[in-house]
């Protein structure tokens, strides 16, 4: 029978979460890596053992760990991210240059079909790829040289490089989302890079319409279909029917489109799942229900799913990468929570259960579904 | 034979017992100190000093015979005292309370 693992990432160590097809019945893992951040945890799709972590501390920065077992073991591979070339600077929180600088790493992303090519998106915004496992690591120079750059600026958090999206039918194609820069577009592996970020508007920059400075939240596509993108905007549901050339708000009904989350069923391209989130100032979910909302028609409608989630007294966030889904039948839906709590559902959110609690801060959530 | 003690999550990094015993060639500095534990134990590259700049993390001090070191020069010799193995070489990670 088949399976799925769930890899989570926290504040403070990581688990992994197993069970078998039936997805009832959950076994959590002693936690790895104790007293590090793991910002996150993911798997490869080519190879369902291989999996490689982002650890980070203060005091000894970053490290990359990988594991050839699906998690039993893991060692230590290489952390020697460095900025070459002409540095150049971006815009500081007071408006005056800051010169980019290695500071950790927010998102791995590993390639579809080599389980020795992974990429990582850094904090300050550059893109990096390993082509031997995570030993040796090299810059996608292009994305800093882009002339916007110098004009790209931290959010609340960090100038992150927080997603990274491989378009399954296009080898020479890739999305990245930078906080709070937007989105950008490669066409010719990483080489050169494009903004794209039309239709998107942001209230709380000086130009509503700019080419750059929107805080894209989450970026998410159906494999079968990588030219329509979902985003989670800081504030708007978006999405995209031309590989991000422009975009339209599909927030429609929600009782908030703050949010940070979203993902896609993974056998209905136009079923996306958002978790609203009261506001900026006030990351926890409208009237303290913990609700997801689904969306059948690729937006602009919206149901609240609630069955077996706490509909009150919740004042929990759910991270931009604390949700995912299994490739099941039905789909598996999944989602971590800064109070500690792993849910899934395992009819595409119809119903919900308590995998995992009183964990740390989950930073991210990443599912795997076994042969 | 210089001696040195590393903060626990590095121990547990490098799978090390309580005292890290490194062979140092020549002059024993901060320097040659790290470069020999990081060739011993490559899991601690990039971790007690920046790959590039080879400058101290900033949340990391050097101890020895009661005196910190964390401002010496990196090539500064290390007290004799070090050197001679009588007193270790001590890593210590700042402690914050909350």
């Amino acid at each position: 029978m088949s399976g799925v693992r769930v890899l989570v990432g926290t504040q403070k160590c990581a688990f992994v979460l197993t069970s078998d097809g039936k997805r009832q019945r959950w076994e959590l893992s002693s936690p790895h890596f104790v007293g590090w951040e793991i910002d996150h945890l993911t798997g490869s799709i080519a190879d369902p053992n291989r999996l490689y972590a982002s650890q980070y501390n203060s005091w000894f920065g970053q490290l990359i760990q990988r594991s050839n077992d699906g998690g039993e073991t893991w060692e230590p591979v290489g952390n020697r991210f460095v900025l070459e070339g002409d540095i150049g600077n971006y815009e500081g929180y007071d408006g005056t240059p800051q010169p980019w600088e290695f500071k950790r790493i927010w998102h791995l992303e590993p390639s579809l079909t080599d389980p020795d090519t992974i990429y990582a998106g850094a904090e300050d915004a550059a893109l990096f790829r390993s082509t031997d496992g995570g030993q040796n690591w090299e810059e996608f120079r292009g994305l800093r040289a882009h002339h916007s750059a110098r004009r790209w600026q931290p959010g609340r958090t960090a100038m992150c490089l927080h997603t990274i999206l491989l378009d399954p039918t296009n080898a020479r194609r890739f999305f990245i989302a930078v906080m709070a820069a937007g989105v950008f577009r490669t066409d010719d592996a990483g080489e050169t890079w494009c903004p794209i970020n039309r239709g998107l508007k942001s209230q709380y920059i000086a130009d509503p319409n700019a080419e750059v400075g929107h805080c894209v939240h989450s970026i998410k596509m159906h494999r079968t279909r990588p030219q329509v993108l979902f985003m989670q905007k800081h504030w708007d549901v978006m999405r995209s029917d031309n590989a991000g050339e422009s975009w339209q708000e599909v927030s429609g009904n929600l009782p908030s489109d703050f949010g940070f989350a979203i993902d896609v069923h993974a056998h209905e391209p136009e079923t996306i799942y958002v978790v609203p989130i009261k506001s900026e100032s006030e990351h926890f979910p409208p009237e303290a229900k913990l609700r997801v909302y689904r969306s059948r028609t690729g937006g602009y409608e919206w149901e609240p799913l609630t069955k077996g989630l706490p509909q009150n007294d919740c004042y929990a966030n759910v991270l931009r990468g604390a949700m995912g889904v299994d490739s099941l039948d039905p789909c598996g839906i999944y989602f971590g929570t800064t109070g500690g709590e792993v849910y899934a559902s395992a009819d595409g959110g119809d119903t919900w259960m308590l995998i995992a609690q009183r964990l740390p801060r989950i930073l991210s959530v990443e599912v795997q579904t076994l042969p | 034979m210089i001696r040195l003690i590393l903060p626990a999550q590095l121990r547990a990094l490098a799978r090390v017992g309580s005292e890290v015993e490194l062979c140092i060639q020549g002059q024993a500095t901060q320097r040659s100190v790290l470069d020999a534990l990081e060739a011993q134990h490559p899991a601690l590259r990039g971790l007690l000093r920046d790959h590039v700049s080879q400058r101290r993390r900033p949340l990391l001090r050097f101890f020895a015979c009661q005196e910190d070191l964390s401002q010496e020069p990196l090539d500064a010799p290390l007290p004799q005292a070090v050197t001679s193995g009588a007193e270790p070489l001590i890593v210590v990670a700042a402690i914050a309370g909350g």
